[in-house]
């Protein structure tokens, strides 16, 4: 995979939780939530941008892996009328919350 | 990972009276255990006296009489004398078989009788569908009566008479009633017709054969309601409900539950708009009569200038296509006429009624004048759809149209595009996925302790958080959301727009050119649920 490529171009980009899980997903599904779109944004200047890696210390892995799977089902369904749920479950809802409104997605 | 401790919740406690007896009992175990070498004489014609002198002879395990399936017996009448119960318990010991009956089970029995009533406290609060038991009616009653206001008391027993006397008019008007708890009409979910003959012991006259469903007349006017018991949405029995004279701002999409509704009058009140899921009822043969206005219900347009003597009533008497082109032409007319005329714009409501007669005609040619067509609502106009941030908050923008349902007071007039407009909202970010805050926030709608949730998070939570969590929890008391557009259920609303309809004067009641146009507001879950004014004519 291109995770290790210091090009900004790359297709996929890594984010990282604070207990060292790495995923490595693409950048356009990133792009989705509206914090890494901005992180990985050149024009901004952030260090993320260059490396293509977002670490997250306040996102641990188990949420972070929510929050992919949730990022590749947008990516998924965004065109579509009819869009199937998306279950959470009920002892992750405060943790995927709070991703989700850091995340703005 | 560790599930989050269970926050303090108010469940129904385990009563304290067969604890402390548990607690005695074990110390008097322990003194009466060296005095109990084996079975004591034991003999069936034994009095049983449960006093401390002979506490030898009775039988702890006698007491039991009924079925080994049924606890009742034992219940009742632990229930009908728990003070006996408890004393009993403290004096006759289980020492007599030889074989040793452990705590648990001699707990077990001897403190069903408390327990039982007990637990049937804490079921009473929830909502329960048969009601039927005169026992447990009885028991909710002398439940409550500690926590409710005169009024509620009253309105409790209004409706246990309607009960107890097969009345189906419940009349609640009146009383100056502020709120009524959730769970008030419950009850009459379980109210029965009785056939009649069978009072009277003669064979069945034709006319006593009356359909046995009740249809229950609910009278809650002239009270200080701003809203409405949710478990009036279930009685799908109800034929007329009356909620004239109350300070309802809003009504609850679920109203359209009430399927059986003959009669619905909400005149006077506070209203602004109707939801949209009324339309369905409104489209149903059974309503006959509805009555809205008075009430401050948004304009598309100020009705001065409207046509001189045009009303709705006229609009009832177009039976024929000749009727309906004169019309037309008339308004054509009209239209020319207003076009030299520049001080009053009269153009929009001309350009309304036009739309209207000549969508008329289109459906009078379409079924050939056959049917009797006064039942449908048409769809006139749409408002600018206004969108929602993520966590329901608004944030103001010239481009924006503002939320209909929080508009200031002053405004009457809400105008609205003949046919429906397109989003303003750029449509590249369209879609109907829900964000992960509101998925979040509907999983965490599913957790019991959901008021409670918000005490979990860190002391510098979000504000966004807190105010999804607070919407979980209304709409929870709404009873749930479900979306206008695509029918998801959902928690914060994204879109917001108002709709108008044509109303039939069938079912509009009184006619005057104020009822011409009705503003419905709709709602969607997702940024992608927007008006499709394509699909409007092949109906919703």
């Amino acid at each position: 995979m291109a995770e290790k490529e210091p090009s900004n171009k790359s297709e996929y980009v890594t984010l990282v939780s604070n207990d060292g899980f790495e995923f490595v997903i693409k950048r356009s599904c990133a792009n989705i939530a509206g914090t890494i779109e901005r992180m990985l944004n050149p024009d901004h200047n952030f260090a993320e941008a260059v490396s293509g890696k977002c670490h997250f210390e306040n996102i641990n892995g188990v949420i972070l892996e929510k929050v992919c799977e949730y990022l590749y089902y947008h990516e998924k369904n965004k065109d579509q009328k009819d869009v199937p749920d998306m279950e959470i479950p009920a002892e992750l809802c405060l943790e995927v919350l709070m991703a989700a409104d850091y995340l703005s997605v | 990972m560790a599930d989050p401790p269970s926050p303090p919740i108010d469940l129904p406690s385990s009563p304290p009276r067969p604890q402390r007896s548990r607690r005695k009992r074990t110390r008097l175990a322990f003194q009466l255990d060296d005095s109990t070498p084996s079975d004591p004489p034991l003999f069936s014609s034994d009095p049983p006296d449960p006093s401390v002198d002979n506490y030898f002879s009775p039988r702890r395990k006698r007491q039991y009489k009924g079925t080994w399936w049924g606890p009742e017996p034992e219940s009742d009448e632990a229930h009908n004398s728990g003070v006996d119960q408890t004393s009993k318990s403290e004096f006759a010991r289980n020492l007599d078989s030889g074989v040793f009956m452990s705590d648990s089970t001699e707990d077990s029995l001897s403190s069903d009788g408390p327990t039982i009533p007990n637990a049937f406290e804490g079921l009473q609060r929830v909502p329960h569908g048969n009601g039927g038991l005169s026992n447990n009616r009885n028991n909710s009653t002398r439940l409550s009566t500690s926590s409710m206001s005169s009024e509620e008391r009253m309105a409790r027993e209004v409706i246990q008479q309607c009960l107890d006397n097969e009345s189906e008019i419940v009349d609640l008007s009146g009383w100056h009633l502020e709120t009524l708890p959730d769970d008030i009409f419950q009850p009459l979910n379980s109210l029965i017709k009785q056939p009649r003959f069978l009072d009277s012991g003669n064979s069945p006259k034709d006319f006593d054969f009356h359909p046995l469903q009740p249809s229950l007349q609910l009278f809650l006017s002239g009270n200080s309601l701003r809203s409405l018991p949710m478990s009036m949405y279930n009685l799908e029995n109800v034929s007329v409900l009356s909620l004239r004279n109350n300070n309802l701002e809003s009504l609850s999409p679920h109203l359209h539950k009430l399927h059986n509704l003959v009669e619905l009058n909400i005149a006077n009140n506070g209203l602004r708009t109707l939801p949209w899921e009324l339309l369905s009822l409104l489209r149903s043969p059974k309503l006959r009569t509805l009555t809205v206005l008075p009430n401050p219900l948004l304009k598309p347009f100020a009705y001065e200038t409207f046509l001189h003597g045009y009303d709705n009533q006229q609009f009832a008497h177009l039976n024929d296509i000749q009727a309906m082109q004169n019309m037309v032409k008339n308004i054509k007319t009209y239209m020319e006429e207003e076009e030299e005329n520049t001080q009053v714009d009269r153009r929009q409501p001309l350009t309304w009624l036009l739309h209207l007669h000549l969508r008329y005609m289109e459906a009078f040619l379409a079924i050939d004048g056959n049917m009797d067509m006064n039942h449908e609502p048409t769809f006139m106009a749409s408002t600018p759809v206004t969108h929602f941030n993520m966590d329901g908050s608004f944030t103001q923008d010239p481009r924006q149209p503002p939320p209909p349902s929080h508009l200031p007071g002053n405004i009457e007039i809400l105008p609205a595009i003949l046919g429906g407009s397109p989003s303003p909202c750029s449509t590249s970010r369209a879609t109907c996925v829900p964000s992960l805050l509101e998925l979040a926030t509907l999983s965490a709608s599913t957790v019991p302790q959901l008021p409670h949730l918000s005490d979990l998070l860190p002391e510098d939570a979000p504000e966004p958080v807190l105010r999804v969590l607070e919407e979980a929890c209304r709409a929870r008391k709404e009873g749930g959301r479900l979306c206008s557009v695509c029918g998801r259920n959902y928690i914060v609303r994204r879109t917001e727009w108002v709709e108008y309809w044509h109303l039939p004067p069938k079912v509009g009641g009184r006619s005057s050119r104020e009822e011409m146009f009705w503003p419905f507001l709709r709602r969607g879950c997702s940024v992608g649920c927007v008006p499709d004014f394509g699909a409007r004519n092949t109906g919703l």
